[in-house]
């Protein structure tokens, strides 16, 4: 499959001083709906602006559908659409200004698409920005960006201030319309559930590094959870099939495995199968405590 | 209504309405300022020629009677000057106001993330949103400038508002170029900043110092060419630069030069019949080749301000 995202080593530092992300190599199939998870700070956004030249590399390099979009911004701009974090939309005009906006700035802006996007959703063209919900205002943010006709979508966190309903209806906007159009979309979320109905690939960031990057079917496939603290299960299952340790939320400790090491192991049917959040959260666990030890070594 | 139908067709004048309603309070106050401004001008100009007013300002045998001295004559003519006296501050204020917010406000509330997506070309959105502010607030300039100089000429009659620089920077072209630098200024520093507040203060520093570096150039350019008179009349419109002081060779020299080069006479004084005081001026005939020539280098200024803006708009990040 051809890859329309690419990092190969990219690495970003704020202030000659913080690393948002160092080291990243990632691929993002074409036709595929991706889910870019990780805590915040982990440099989810920074990978996502990055991709639209909204932030330069300090090492490595990005590809957005073969443009580089350090050299060619305009370009890379060209093929996305784009949803920010926070909606962006002008308080004072209506959802038809925004629209007509988005016409005098793009050629080729599918203004009835738009609109006709907006209305399924029940916001009126008439209303202004400013008397809509932050969930109206990202379904806005999400019809203006679809409405490019753009082969990738870069969606930058936009389900983090709607509620259930809200969040439903716009996954099942944004996976029609990427389905339909044969797009490709990289969505970054903290909402495990959402994702996985809606992506097929999943990438996990922490600490500014990838920490998993797989289908959604092979990330269940491939985990198992085990039940028992997190030195027993290591020691039981061996460093190779151990990822990492978290609490359940009613406090029991579980450790997330990989499950061919387990089976190579002689531990096949031990546990259980792992939902898409505990893949995560153990992953992420992995990757916090690598980077404490990391530091510990460093100050060694 | 269907929803084609319900979005209208993008013209430029569409893409101006957009402009404006995105700096909805500011266009309103510039705009509203300067209609209000036109309107009250007018009223006080026609009500002044209406009650032959005017004969107060042209008829010295009827400025001296009652009806010019009491009454509302007298509010009609101080409502004039007031008017003239605060023009000088409508270029800073709307520069200000309209230029500020174009890139600054636009990074502050995060709209130039959603808008950046979607235009490839960073320029195209820029002169889609500048040119139409600095327009506005120039015209709007303008046309303050173009009344204050109808209301210095129906208070000052017996003045030829095209051959004296009574009101200099004050009316005519002059408003409308300062309006357009400092919006220019604005506009560049707010998109180097992106932030309102400091960008509104930086601003405000910036166009001090820069007014005051214009004013001492001209002077220094206009000191080369100007004439010398050893009677002034400041009532003739010509323009004051400095007083000098000849000396017997015919050598202009300032006050600090001469006592150099007759040390002697910084005790005891000079005679003025033997070293006459005279005045450097530039003369009122030579009005619009000023104010062309301060034109032009200003419109100059305020490009290198507009050109700084589109670059870093081009080339700076959204927050």
């Amino acid at each position: 499959m051809t890859a329309v995202l690419e990092a190969n080593g990219f690495g970003k530092r704020y202030r000659r001083r913080t690393w948002a992300l160092r080291g990243v190599d990632l691929t993002v199939p074409e036709g595929t709906i991706t889910a870019l998870v990780g805590p915040n700070g982990s440099g989810k956004s920074t990978l996502i602006r990055a991709w639209i030249g909204f932030e330069r590399a300090t090492e490595g390099r990005l590809s957005t559908g073969g443009i580089d979009p350090q050299r060619d911004r305009k370009g890379a701009v060209e093929r996305v659409g784009y949803v920010p974090q926070s909606p962006s939309l002008y308080r004072d005009l209506t959802i038809a200004d925004h629209v007509a906006l988005a016409g005098t700035l793009r050629a080729g802006f599918d203004a009835g698409m738009a609109a006709s996007y907006v209305e399924r959703l029940s916001i009126p063209l008439r209303a202004k920005a400013s008397e809509l919900s932050g969930g109206e205002q990202a379904q806005v943010g999400l019809a203006l960006a679809l409405a490019t006709r753009a082969p990738i979508l870069l969606l930058d966190e936009p389900l983090a201030s709607l509620d259930p309903l809200a969040r439903r209806e716009f996954l099942h906007l944004m996976v029609e319309a990427v389905r339909g159009s044969g797009a490709t979309a990289l969505l970054s979320s903290h909402v495990i559930t959402d994702i996985e109905q809606a992506c097929d690939r999943l990438v996990v960031l922490g600490k500014g590094h990838t920490l998993l990057d797989l289908s959604v079917a092979e990330a269940l496939a491939h985990h198992r959870v085990i039940e028992g603290a997190a030195a027993e299960t290591a020691a039981m299952v061996g460093p190779e099939a151990f990822v990492g340790a978290f609490p359940a939320p009613a406090g029991e400790p579980l450790a997330l495995v990989r499950a061919a090491a387990l089976a190579a192991a002689g531990g096949t049917g031990v546990g259980r199968p792992a939902t898409l959040e505990e893949v995560v959260i153990g992953h992420l666990a992995a990757g916090r405590r690598r980077a404490i030890d990391a530091a510990a070594e460093r100050a060694a | 209504m269907t929803a084609r139908t319900s979005i209208p067709v993008t013209r430029p004048l569409r893409i101006i309405g957009l402009t404006a309603r995105i700096q909805r309070f500011e266009w309103t106050i510039v705009v509203g300022a300067t209609v209000l401004s036109v309107v009250v001008s007018a009223l006080i100009a026609a009500w002044i020629r209406s009650a032959g007013f005017d004969k107060c300002l042209t008829d010295d045998a009827v400025s001296q009677t009652l009806r010019c001295q009491t009454g509302i004559a007298p509010w009609l003519f101080r409502a004039t000057r007031l008017s003239l006296a605060v023009v000088p501050i409508f270029p800073v204020v709307a520069g200000l106001l309209v230029g500020g917010p174009v890139v600054a406000r636009e990074l502050e509330a995060g709209t130039a993330r959603l808008a950046w997506s979607l235009s490839p070309s960073r320029l195209r959105w820029f002169v889609h949103r500048a040119a139409p502010a600095l327009v506005m607030v120039t015209l709007a300039g303008l046309t303050i400038g173009l009344t204050a100089d109808a209301l210095l000429h129906l208070g000052r009659p017996d003045l030829d508002i095209d051959r004296t620089f009574e009101g200099f920077r004050s009316r005519g072209l002059l408003v409308a170029v300062n309006s357009l630098v400092v919006a220019s200024i604005a506009l560049a520093i707010g998109s180097i900043i992106g932030r309102m507040v400091p960008t509104l203060i930086l601003s405000l520093i910036l166009i001090g110092f820069l007014m005051q570096a214009v004013d001492k150039v001209e002077a220094q350019l206009l000191a080369n060419e100007a004439q010398t008179t050893t009677s002034f009349d400041y009532a003739k419109g010509d323009y004051y630069l400095a007083n000098r002081i000849q000396d017997k060779d015919g050598a202009i020299l300032t006050f600090d030069e001469f006592f150099r080069l007759h040390p002697d006479l910084g005790d005891v004084g000079y005679n003025p019949d033997e070293y006459p005081n005279v005045t450097l001026y530039i003369p009122g005939s030579r009005y619009h080749e000023v104010e062309a020539r301060e034109a032009v280098a200003l419109v100059a200024i305020a490009g290198l301000f507009i050109v700084l803006a589109a670059v870093t708009t081009m080339r700076r990040r959204p927050r």
